[in-house]
């Protein structure tokens, strides 16, 4: 592996959400952008780091940038609202009325899920409740 | 026009709540996810059918939190990502887990190798043994698709029909990438997904952007809804001029993307209507099974009429 960028583009170039917005892969993994627009328009399609000729962990770099954005305390509000939904049940898509229903109707149990005292438990100790400003 | 709904064909649903869904030394752990079981429930269901069917002994992993996804919460906080992941994967020691979302198959199998390092391995579990847990580094990560594909003989044996059908498959993102620490097929080329669904009869019909992402990763599903649409027209008029009869998936949250975002596109004026089966349902529909097609957002029923037209 050598993580030095030759600039060559082929991330850039692979890249589909550069495709339909301003996000310039090989200008990210350079350090020249780092806004919110820019990093979060990444599906983490990982197609830009499979065909970097120099083996550069594109989207580990991306996802860096995007902790210390959150860090500086900028996350957009549907995110915080996802992550908020994971303190509350361990869960980003949690179980609701809703899915009771869907799962009778199939045979399933209604309700077969227990982790929330324990997610809850470690999310206070890893720092993501006061990162999030979940309490 | 006839209506063809679940009821019309044999409903095996009921083995469900049979003993022998789970068996007493299973080999396997099953991780459900989030999006399988509270929002596309035949999902589940599905795989348990079609795994029983297969002899392949499992558990479900009840006490299993979130994976916790790749994209929006690894992006948030990699400890937390970690932590968790490693709370998932100390549940299964000592056996395999089964994953049936490329989210939960990546997390959990990147996760996995991550935490060989023994010193990485200490750290978190000094988080866990507040819970009264520890992981000891011996848990192997599948996806669903790789035990099917291991499985095409048996699945030979066992199916009931062949589903004569034109089929566009969509591997995701994360089945197939980052493929140095995934391994499972190529990450540009990948035939696993399209052997499998030629094996109970389908064509795997070619398209453009077949390895397109669905739009929703990254957490760009939930911060740019439109930005995620887009990925979704694209990749959904791709499979409508390659005339499919559905498109098959290995994830339950591209299915949620394709299904409810196709759901959105046709109350926007886009004239389509494609059927979105995760593979399990597929396989569920060749064994005969009801796949709870009825669930989907998109009228997808209708598949099952093709099927007795082409009969
Ligand atoms: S593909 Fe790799 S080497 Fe080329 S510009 Fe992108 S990061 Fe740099
Ligand atoms: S992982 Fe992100 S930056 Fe890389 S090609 Fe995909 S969308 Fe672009």
């Amino acid at each position: 592996m050598n993580d030095v960028c030759i600039h060559c583009g082929i991330c850039t170039a692979s890249c589909p959400s550069g495709w339909y917005t301003p996000l310039v892969t090989r200008r990210v993994v350079g350090g020249e952008v780092n806004t919110m627009e820019d990093v979060w328009a990444c599906v983490t399609c990982y197609q830009c780091e499979e065909r970097c000729p120099r083996e550069i962990k594109v989207v580990e770099r991306i996802i860096e940038i995007r902790n210390e954005l959150v860090r500086e305390g900028k996350i957009f509000e549907s995110h915080r609202e996802a992550a908020l939904k994971l303190i509350e049940s361990g869960r980003i898509v949690p179980w609701n009325e809703k899915s009771g229903e869907l799962r009778e109707e199939l045979g399933l149990p209604r309700k077969r899920e227990k982790c929330a005292e324990e997610v809850k438990t470690l999310l206070k100790l890893t720092g993501f409740e006061s990162l999030i400003g979940g309490g | 026009m006839k209506s063809s709904d679940s009821k019309s064909h044999k409903s095996k649903s009921s083995d469900l709540t049979s003993p022998t869904s789970q068996s007493s030394d299973p080999e396997f752990s099953l991780f459900l996810g989030c999006i399988a079981p509270n929002r596309y429930p035949a999902i589940e269901s599905c795989t348990e059918l079609v795994l029983d069917k297969l002899g392949i002994g499992y558990e479900v992993m009840e006490e299993a939190s979130c994976c916790p996804p790749p994209g929006i919460v690894r992006s948030f906080d990699e400890l937390t990502w970690l932590t968790l992941s490693a709370r998932n994967l100390s549940l299964a020691e000592g056996r395999e887990i089964i994953t049936i979302c490329n989210g939960c198959f990546s997390t959990l199998k990147e996760a996995s190798v991550i935490l060989k390092n023994h010193e990485v391995r200490d750290n978190i579990n000094q988080h866990l043994k507040a819970i009264g847990r520890e992981y000891r580094g011996d848990v192997e990560v599948k996806h669903l698709v790789e035990i099917l594909y291991s499985s095409l003989d048996r699945i030979k044996e066992v199916m009931e029909r062949r589903l004569r059908l034109r089929v566009g498959v969509h591997y995701g993102c994360h089945l197939t990438r980052p493929s140095s620490i995934l391994r499972v097929d190529s990450p540009e080329n990948p035939r696993m997904l399209d052997e499998i669904v030629e094996v109970v009869g389908a064509e795997s019909v070619e398209y453009d952007d077949k390895m397109l992402c669905c739009g929703a990763g990254g957490g760009v599903r939930s911060s740019s809804k439109e930005l995620a649409l887009t990925f979704t027209r694209r990749k959904l008029e791709s499979l409508k001029d390659a005339d499919v009869d559905c498109v098959v998936n290995s994830c339950p949250f591209c299915h949620l993307q394709l299904d409810q975002g196709q759901a959105i596109l046709r109350k926007e004026g886009m004239n389509i209507e494609i059927p979105v089966l995760h593979i399990s349902q597929f396989i569920a529909l060749s064994l005969n099974y009801d796949a709870g097609l009825h669930q989907n957002a998109v009228p997808s029923e209708r598949i099952v009429e093709k099927l007795e037209e082409k009969l």
